[in-house]
């Protein structure tokens, strides 16, 4: 018997233990290996399929791509590239879990299987008119994460497709084409401390089917458990955090991370980008000690620029204040 | 380095006097990584570990094939050529990626010389299967023309088109006539003798290509000036190293007892690269390195790249 | 994205460059393509290009042409003709010349390619991530203006796409 949550449990804690301060870095560590947290542990695979929040999760995920064909941007060249991260990722599922996912192969005939949702899919590669959707819609009903596809060009990093549901306040429509300078321009310090270009470096060292991970935090832009905080959506759920705050209602904040998986295809070279978001309220991590006193040192000595980008610049009292209060004194 | 592994030789096929296509397929039980168009793989031939370009189209590939010049009677090539028969396994190495597609261009042109014909046949089969432009030149002496008939093959398909030149002096009008007349966005790749990628290169900047707009494959480099004696210090060890004139710092790790990965020591494949802690001044002399990361100086081909005073990091 | 003031106090942003001057040709190019938008101050500066090329001793193949404002399909067809090598200058206001270079980039040229000059700042291409329209904004970054598309009234952010040749607007009333 544990007392935590499922979600606890599984949740990637983005700190290092005894770690009381935080500032960006390229915080990149080879991926399938697994870490023990204070709760349970994470990182064993490459596809986190969570736990029996899988089916929900991946039914909110249909219904965004359904609502939001924007959301979906190939732009030209990158067809063949969808195709072997589909490949890619597909493979790595059925050996993943062998037990709920099997891949069926036979010369460029492959025939798929989640017996968790259901799919029972024969395709042949490379032929669109084989499969139901396009084969990076495809992939994106499967699994949990979104996708990002990058292709390189006279040494920068252009993203160059991808599938997004769950961004935290950005546009996959708008993004799509730029250079990893571009992007990371709303970033403070990012590109002027030189990190960008490490990060892009890191990225054209990959070699092919090397697989590396990284995790990114912050606090996020809505209160439930929805996850679709795209810019394209931003009237339905800008007012959650003003609200929340209003109500002083800090236990629902929510930390958010992002597990990001960098992985080097092998027919085209594209660097994958795969990102699996996990929300954990306050109230939970309140209940943690370990994590609890971590997160309120890393919160209270966050420079004023990081904690204003990240989301909690106007109430950081407020949050490490409630982090403080014993829990049991709230009942 | 690049993971090892075993593969089996299936097929031997003689395509021309002195060069032969081998096909290579997985042991029982294994499936063979795709590549992208323009890879090699490393192939150990008895005390030899050679490059050899991957002919396939890179997509899901059943076997792997390359096609080896015999150069001499006893380098890497001739040992392949004498001891390869179906049946026979090797260790091969890759595929390695240095030679690819750029992902977004409108059209290619695709220049092939000799043995040279092999990463370019990769990319001009790659082009076909997603139904893509190119124009390809291939400069072959008569009775030499290996893959040619295969070449002219994919050529059938629509949006291709092939100029076939057997003389020096032709493979310069092909290049003059052909680079000034492709699309906008177009890239340019070349591989073959080393005369050829001078004249590609030095005809493609009077057409007004731009450098990341050509592409080059070389199997080998140009013969390098001796240079001059200069110190080197390994870090963390006390002693001071000299390289004389005429001796690569690979070859002086190498003599010291360091291990030092490598392959070509040519400066052409990348596998020798190692970082600098601190430098008099540096001296980059390989193709592998961009001209980037030749100025910021954190690392160096040892076994081509010269300088004075060097530490590096092993 | 943050907050916006605090973005660019910390000078982290996203914007085009642009030159004081006309820049001069690349003279690496073998052939050029000219285009002004606009005004006739643009024109001028177009001529003053081609001017310059055929004092060179290279005296290049150069096509000139002038339209009132952007047009996609007319800019596609002048590429079509040209041929790998050509070099693109374009001379206008902002939003035509930040389309133009999208246009440019999306057939095939690359930045390296491409010379540019604005000669007019009082409008610019904005993207509209929530009914996915790029609208010609009369406006500044940081201005609020409305999408011509779903007429959501839209704060300019300091983000700029080199491939869409546009801003981001957000509806953040
Ligand atoms: C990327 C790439 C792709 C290539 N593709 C092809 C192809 O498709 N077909 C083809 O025929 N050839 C190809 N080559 C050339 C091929 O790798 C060999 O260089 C060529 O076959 C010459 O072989 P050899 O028998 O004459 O030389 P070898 O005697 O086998 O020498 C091979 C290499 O080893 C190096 N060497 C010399 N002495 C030593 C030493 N003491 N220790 C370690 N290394 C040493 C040499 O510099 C030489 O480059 C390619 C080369 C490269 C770099
Ligand atoms: C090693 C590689 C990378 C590093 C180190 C890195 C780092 C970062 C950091 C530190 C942030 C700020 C996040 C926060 O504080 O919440 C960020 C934001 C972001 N990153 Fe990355 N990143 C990397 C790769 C990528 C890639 C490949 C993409 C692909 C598209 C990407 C897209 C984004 C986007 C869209 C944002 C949000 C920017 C905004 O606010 O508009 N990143 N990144
Ligand atoms: S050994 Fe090939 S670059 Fe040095």
């Amino acid at each position: 018997m544990t007392k935590f949550s499922e979600r606890a449990q599984g949740f990637p804690w983005p700190f290092a233990e005894g770690e009381t301060d935080f500032r960006y870095s390229v915080n990149v560590e080879p991926a399938r290996v697994r870490r023990t947290t204070a709760t349970g542990g994470w990182g064993e695979h490459l596809v986190d399929l969570g736990g029996s929040d899988y089916t929900q999760l991946m039914q909110q995920r249909r219904e965004v791509i359904a609502a939001h064909p924007e959301r979906r941007r190939v732009l030209p060249g990158m067809e063949m590239a969808c195709w072997d991260l589909l490949l890619y990722y597909l493979r790595d599922m059925a050996a993943a879990y062998p037990e709920s996912m099997h891949l069926g192969e036979e010369g460029k005939n492959f025939h798929w299987r989640n017996d968790l949702l259901g799919t029972d899919q024969a395709f042949t590669f490379g032929q669109e008119e084989s499969l139901p959707t396009d084969p990076l819609t495809f992939l994106a009903s499967e699994i949990p994460d979104d996708l990002v596809l990058l292709t390189e060009r006279d040494g920068e990093l252009f993203f160059d497709a991808g599938l997004v549901t769950f961004a935290a306040s950005w546009s996959v429509s708008f993004n799509v084409g730029m250079s990893m300078t571009e992007i990371h321009g709303p970033v403070p310090r990012m590109t002027a401390e030189g990190m960008t270009r490490r990060a892009e470096i890191f990225m054209r060292q990959l070699q092919p089917g090397q697989a590396y991970r990284r995790l990114n935090w912050s606090t996020s832009k809505h209160r439930g458990e929805r996850l679709d905080t795209s810019l394209e959506t931003y009237r339905e759920w800008e007012s959650e955090i003003p609200q929340l705050v209003e109500e002083e209602d800090w236990g629902s904040l929510q930390l958010r991370n992002e597990l990001q998986h960098f992985v080097r295809l092998p027919m085209t070279g594209t660097v994958a980008f795969a990102i699996r978001t996990y929300i954990l309220p306050l109230a939970e991590i309140r209940e943690i000690p370990e994590w609890r006193d971590q997160l309120a040192s890393i919160l209270r000595e966050l420079p004023e620029d990081l904690a204003t980008y990240k989301g909690f610049g106007d109430f950081r009292e407020e949050i490490v204040d409630y982090l403080a209060q014993p829990a049991d004194s709230m009942g | 380095m690049t993971d090892q592994r075993r593969l089996r030789v299936t097929e031997v096929r003689s395509l021309c006097p002195e060069i032969r296509q081998i096909t290579l397929e997985p042991l029982e039980g294994t499936a063979l990584m795709g590549f992208q168009p323009g890879s090699h793989l490393i192939l150990h031939a008895g005390e030899h570990r050679n490059a050899y370009s991957l002919t396939g189209d890179g997509i899901m590939p059943s076997r792997y094939t390359v096609s080896v010049l015999k150069r001499n009677d006893d380098g890497g090539s001739a040992w392949l050529h004498q001891h390869l028969a179906p049946g026979s396994e090797i260790t091969a190495e890759g595929p390695v990626s240095m030679f690819a597609p750029v992902h977004n261009q409108q059209h290619a042109l695709l220049v092939a010389g000799g043995i040279g014909i092999t990463p370019v046949l990769s990319h001009a089969s790659a082009l076909a299967a997603l139904q893509k432009s190119a124009e390809v030149i291939y400069a072959y002496k008569p009775h030499r023309a290996a893959h040619v008939d295969q070449l002219r093959e994919i050529c059938h398909s629509a949006g291709f088109r092939l100029t076939e030149v057997t003389s020096a002096g032709n493979c310069r009008k092909a290049l003059r006539d052909r680079m000034s007349d492709q699309p906008v966005g177009s890239h340019a790749y070349v591989c073959g003798p080393m005369s050829m990628l001078e004249s590609f290169l030095e005809i493609g900047a009077a057409a007004g290509w731009p450098e990341y707009r050509l592409h080059l494959e070389r199997f080998e480099a140009p013969e390098l000036d001796p240079g001059e004696e200069f110190a080197l210090r390994v870090s963390g060890s006390p002693e001071d190293l000299r390289v004389p004139v005429g001796v690569s710092i690979l070859e002086t790790l190498e003599s010291a007892g360091y291990s030092v990965p490598n392959m070509c020591r040519q400066g052409v494949c990348g596998q020798c690269q190692i970082s600098v802690r601190s430098a008099g001044s540096l001296e980059h002399r390989d193709y592998v390195l961009t001209e980037e990361e030749k100025a910021a100086g954190g690392s160096l081909m040892v076994c081509v790249s010269r300088g004075t005073d060097v530490e590096v990091a092993l | 994205m943050g907050n916006v003031r605090e973005a660019v106090d910390s000078g982290t942003w996203s914007l085009p460059q642009w030159a004081d001057q006309p820049p001069d040709p690349d003279l690496t190019g073998a052939s050029f393509l000219l285009i002004s938008y606009g005004d006739s101050e643009a024109e001028a500066v177009v001529q003053q290009w081609e001017a310059g090329l055929r004092r060179t001793d290279l005296d290049p193949p150069v096509l000139r042409f002038h339209a009132s404002a952007f047009d996609r399909d007319q800019l596609a067809d002048k590429l079509a003709e040209a041929r790998c090598g050509v070099r693109l200058m374009i001379a206008g206001g902002q939003y035509d010349v930040l389309q133009a270079m999208a246009t440019a980039r999306a057939l095939g040229l690359e930045t390296g390619e491409i010379t540019r000059y604005a000669t007019a700042y009082e409008d610019l291409p904005l993207f509209c991530p929530h009914c996915q329209t790029t609208s010609r904004a009369y406006a500044e970054v940081f201005d609020w203006t409305d999408c011509t598309g779903c007429h959501r009234v839209l704060t300019i952010k300091p983000h700029y796409s080199s491939q869409r040749g546009s801003f981001l607007g957000v509806d953040t009333r």
